[in-house]
């Protein structure tokens, strides 16, 4: 069953379209709200706001993008609010996820944690572009509409993490 | 740097994940092979792409307790419900409040799933 006729049961009250819609997309969901907020409790909230905000807001689905294009939207301004609460709230430092998988080198986990630290390191804005590119291969003028800003400012925030990336990673 | 390889070099991000229109690709292409400045950017970010979006997949998935905490607010009781027949093979009407719309619904239950027979905003 397609995405957006999922959308349209749980407009209509459907808990297991909701659920399929979980399956297929909570993962996304979750990476952008952990690369956009950098721990996984306040990653784990930015999902539960964004599906029971799909849940609440199904039947305002217009259909002009992608379902999981338009869950990554929802999912970014919850994630952006979950931060400003936080510097707001001054919550306690949670526990950033974990990258270790023992199948791998260390070499290797290495690389990784740096390569999440320099992402961390950068803006809020120049994060999440980072991902809807680099994890989504979302061309930069769907990203400029997700985010409601100019196709240049995209690709300005792009060319300067790059920058930031290749200078930490180098 | 002229125009044509600061152009070049906005777009490599999107050429490493390969989604760069067709035209704007032959015209970076083109760029690139006659551009030794930029072919050592393209290597680069291309290696840049690759590093970032592999440590991207391996991030975790969201543990168990996301979904139940989604279900649990999900599911506020209905304003009112009459069940009729079984758990087996029953019919449900329901009244509920959906963000701000009242729903009217029914389900059919049989052998112990739910098929939704309608919903309207009532
Ligand atoms: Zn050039």
């Amino acid at each position: 069953m397609a995405d957006r006729e999922l959308v349209q049961r749980v407009a209509r009250g459907e808990e297991e379209a909701l659920g399929e819609l979980y399956r297929r997309h909570g993962t996304r969901v979750f990476r952008f709200a952990l690369t956009i907020t950098g721990r996984m409790e306040l990653a784990e909230e930015v999902v539960q706001e964004t599906f029971v905000a799909l849940w609440k807001g199904a039947g305002s689905y217009a259909g002009r993008s992608q379902v999981s294009t338009w869950l990554l939207g929802i999912a970014r301004n919850q994630g952006l609010a979950v931060l400003r609460g936080e510097r707001k709230g001054g919550r306690a430092p949670g526990a950033p996820p974990e990258l270790a998988d023992p199948a791998k080198t260390v070499h290797a986990e290495e690389k990784r944690a740096a390569v999440w630290c320099a992402v961390q390191g950068l803006s809020a804005e120049q994060r999440e572009v980072v991902f809807l590119a680099f994890y989504e291969a979302l061309p930069y003028r769907e990203i400029a509409s997700l985010l409601g800003v100019p196709e240049g400012t995209v690709k300005s925030r792009m060319y300067h993490a790059k920058r930031k990336l290749a200078e930490v990673l180098s | 740097m002229n125009r044509d390889c600061e152009l070049c070099r906005e777009l490599l991000p999107w050429y490493a994940v390969g989604v760069v229109g067709a035209a704007e690709r032959i015209h970076l292409e083109e760029h690139l092979e006659s551009c030794a400045e930029c072919r050592a950017e393209w290597a680069q970010v291309a290696e840049l792409a690759r590093a970032v979006q592999e440590t991207l997949r391996e991030l975790p998935s969201p543990g168990e307790r996301v979904w139940g905490g989604i279900t649990a607010r999900v599911q506020p009781g209905p304003l009112a419900r009459v069940d009729v027949g079984s758990f087996l093979l029953g019919v449900s009407v329901w009244l509920t409040v959906r963000g701000r719309h009242v729903l009217l619904g029914g389900d059919l239950r049989l052998l112990g799933r739910k098929y939704r027979l309608f919903a309207e905003e009532a």
